[in-house]
């Protein structure tokens, strides 16, 4: 899915009164600081210039001000939130959002690897793509994709829910315990011990909830329902077939 | 006796030997008892403890305490230095301090039982050192214990987030373990409890099989990025440890130098496991002695050892041990087994629930069956009970102590008023593996193999 960059798209839910924060001028752990201290009297900041850059916005908590990041971000933005609610209005790189356990990241962009990794709680809303190994081994909370996800997505995932609406590379859903993902749209392959169960009604209204949080309509395909069939969860000699090859 | 008596034929011949029991060096009875074993499980074997076999160790090694060219201190009356400052190479607030180069190493809450964690981080922190989380998350009653928590980041990221980040005292940053190397961590689903299950995100009762790769960085670019994500996220408080298994450890101990570790934990392939699939314990990683000298000499190498902090586990069981690390160039060791033996692991008592798992006290290696009859590597409430906090502390606390004056005795043999003051000068091998391996002359010689000219 291509970014719109229309100023409309690019810059929406920014108000007035945001401070203006250029990362040019800071390195990373003085930009990190200055969020934490502008988040005392500012309800908003911006960030102007992120360029891609490492480590933004990390460790940021419920009483930070919402951040956006006006333009793509690199590696691990939102690592470790535990509440704020970050916007970047661009692409991020790997392991956005990784190890948060509450707030939300949407990023109208796309995403590279491992958006989500470890996460406990909160949620991830990616508009455009999500890159190979999103929600890898989640823990909770939510990762909802508006395009497609890469491969081996969900790969360990122990807890939380990944929606996605426009399809799964290879090996969606491997090797999981109790995550659930959701997929609309074609899937190259299923993971190991990933197996299709029945989408529920309870189910339906949880997606429901899910893409009105964040702003996705509902899509064309029905959506299948991937879960873990349980087979790898138990050393069984009847299954030595699975085991001496994975 | 007549010639003819000793040429006939006994009238009853003798019978033949009922059993020839001449034993193939290839098929032993291990062997023959391992196929077909493996033959009805279908699978690997598992096990938890430490490896089967004689590889060239510490042991090996001796001390040249002073005589005529260096002079002794007085072993029981002058002191010798044992504070130990890890971490300060990036300047973080808080380098951990300890008041001896000895610590408790990971290992985590589910291997262990919570009345084991808790002794192990009191005894840790009545000695004034650090223990340190393990894979399963950050146990409540162990960090109410432990004065000094290193919380363990594995690729499994069991309970990680901020919250719990920013309880740590330091962090380590797994990237694989001794027993185990390239592997990640094994827990038999008698020991996934309730409590066990909820801190690690499981479904309760399941075998659970660890990540071995971490999920958000893969090689060591990215590495370093992470790292400084850990240093932002705890606003640079604290240090950072990387452990890795010994294999390639010259050129794995200069990549995690590049990539910014301020500690590098070595763990050689003497380390024990809860549960491991037997065969790696047995022929994967290097022994610790020789995982020491070549961490030393990578470090040299780049012009950062002392800067960057070297930390060895595996297989450490006495001062002896310990003192032979720090002299091969580890700042501190770290011991895991040893201080579950302390806290009673192997003790003769309980007896008959040893014979229950089919072993004796001094033989006992059935951590993975979550049966441990001493309360240590349970999570079955009533075995749990039998390991009373406070006797077990003490015993870990007096252990310690009993190791660091067995440092501090060498250390002042050899004229050393402090215990980093240990150096490969100190030392001659037994052994010409020995000698190739840590790098010192073979005793009696000064002939190191490998290396040309005098040492």
């Amino acid at each position: 899915m291509s970014i719109d960059h229309s100023p409309a798209q690019k810059w929406s839910g920014l108000s007035d009164d945001a401070v203006h924060l250029d990362a040019d001028d800071l390195g990373a752990y003085e930009l990190n600081r200055k969020l934490h201290e502008l988040s005392r009297d500012h309800a908003q900041i911006v960030v102007d210039n992120p360029r891609a850059r490492h480590n933004l916005g990390i460790g940021l908590e419920a009483d930070d001000a919402e951040i956006h990041f006006l333009g793509s971000v690199g590696y691990y933005c939102g690592g470790f939130n535990a509440g704020a609610n970050i916007v970047v209005h661009g692409n991020a790189g790997w392991g956005v959002g990784e190890a948060m356990s509450a707030g939300t990241i949407v990023v109208h962009g796309s995403t590279a690897w491992s958006a989500g990794a470890g996460m406990r709680g909160g949620t991830i809303v990616i508009h455009g793509d999500g890159g190979p190994r999103t929600g890898i081994a989640m823990k909770g909370g939510e990762v909802l994709v508006a395009g497609s996800v890469g491969f081996l997505s969900g790969f360990m995932a122990h807890r939380g829910k990944i929606v996605v609406l426009n399809g799964a590379a290879d090996g969606l859903g491997a090797s999981m315990y109790e995550g659930v993902i959701f997929v609309s749209g074609s899937v190259s392959s299923l993971g190991a011990d990933a197996i299709e169960r029945t989408v529920d009604a309870n189910d339906t209204e949880e997606l429901s909830r899910a893409l009105g949080s964040a702003g996705f309509s509902w899509p064309d395909d029905p959506f299948r329902k991937v879960e873990a069939e349980g087979r790898l969860w138990y050393f069984d000699k009847h299954d030595g077939r699975i085991w001496r090859s994975i | 006796m007549s010639s003819d008596a000793l040429n006939a034929e006994p009238a009853v011949p003798p019978p033949p030997m009922a059993t020839d029991m001449r034993e193939s060096p290839i098929w032993d009875r291990c062997t023959i008892e391992d196929i077909q074993t493996k033959a009805d499980l279908g699978r690997y074997r598992i096990t938890g403890f430490s490896l089967h076999r004689t590889i060239p160790r510490l042991d090996d090694l001796v001390f040249l305490p002073a005589a005529m060219t260096r002079l002794p201190l007085e072993g029981y009356r002058e002191n010798c230095e044992t504070r130990t400052v890890l971490g300060a190479r990036h300047g973080c607030a808080k380098p951990l301090e300890l008041s001896v180069p000895v610590y408790i190493t990971s290992m985590s809450f589910g291997a262990l039982s919570w009345n084991a964690k808790a002794a192990l981080g009191r005894a840790a922190s009545a000695i004034g050192t650090c223990t340190c989380t393990g894979e399963g998350g950050m146990l409540a009653e162990e960090r109410e214990e432990s004065s000094l928590l290193v919380y363990q980041m594995t690729p499994s990221r069991y309970m990680l987030d901020l919250e719990h980040l920013r309880q740590a005292d330091a962090l380590e940053v797994a990237m694989g373990q001794g027993a185990k190397p390239g592997t990640g961590g094994l827990l038999p689903g008698a020991k996934v409890a309730a409590r066990v299950a909820e801190m690690r995100t499981l479904p309760a009762n399941i075998d659970q099989r660890s990540a071995v790769r971490h999920p958000d960085f893969l090689g060591a670019d990215d590495m370093e990025v992470k790292l400084e994500e850990l240093r932002i996220a705890t606003d640079n408080q604290v240090p950072i440890f990387v452990k890795m298994p010994a294999t390639r450890v010259r050129e794995d101990v200069k990549i995690a130098a590049k990539v910014g570790a301020d500690v590098i934990v070595i763990d050689g392939m003497e380390g024990a496991t809860g549960a491991s699939p037997e065969l790696l314990l047995d022929h994967t990683g290097i022994p610790t002695i020789g995982a020491v000298a070549a961490a030393r000499e990578a470090l040299e190498e780049i012009g950062l050892y002392g800067e960057v902090n070297l930390v060895v586990s595996g297989g450490i069981r006495s001062g002896a041990d310990a003192a032979k690390a720090l002299a091969l160039g580890a700042d501190a060791v770290a011991i895991g087994t040893s201080s579950l033996i302390a806290l009673n692991c192997n003790a003769p008592i309980y007896e008959d629930d040893y014979a229950k798992l089919g072993t004796a006290p001094g033989f006992c290696h059935h951590c993975h069956t979550g049966r441990c009859p001493v309360g240590i590597a349970t999570q079955e409430p009533e075995l749990v009970e039998r390991l009373e906090v406070e006797a077990a502390a003490e015993r870990v606390e007096n252990f310690i102590n009993a190791m660091v004056m067995e440092m501090t005795l060498l250390a002042k043999a050899c004229g050393k008023g402090d215990v980093h003051g240990l150096e490969p000068e100190d030392l001659r091998a037994l052994t010409i593996e020995a000698a190739a391996m840590a790098r010192v002359p073979l005793a009696g010689t000064d002939w190191v193999p490998g290396r040309e000219g005098r040492f």
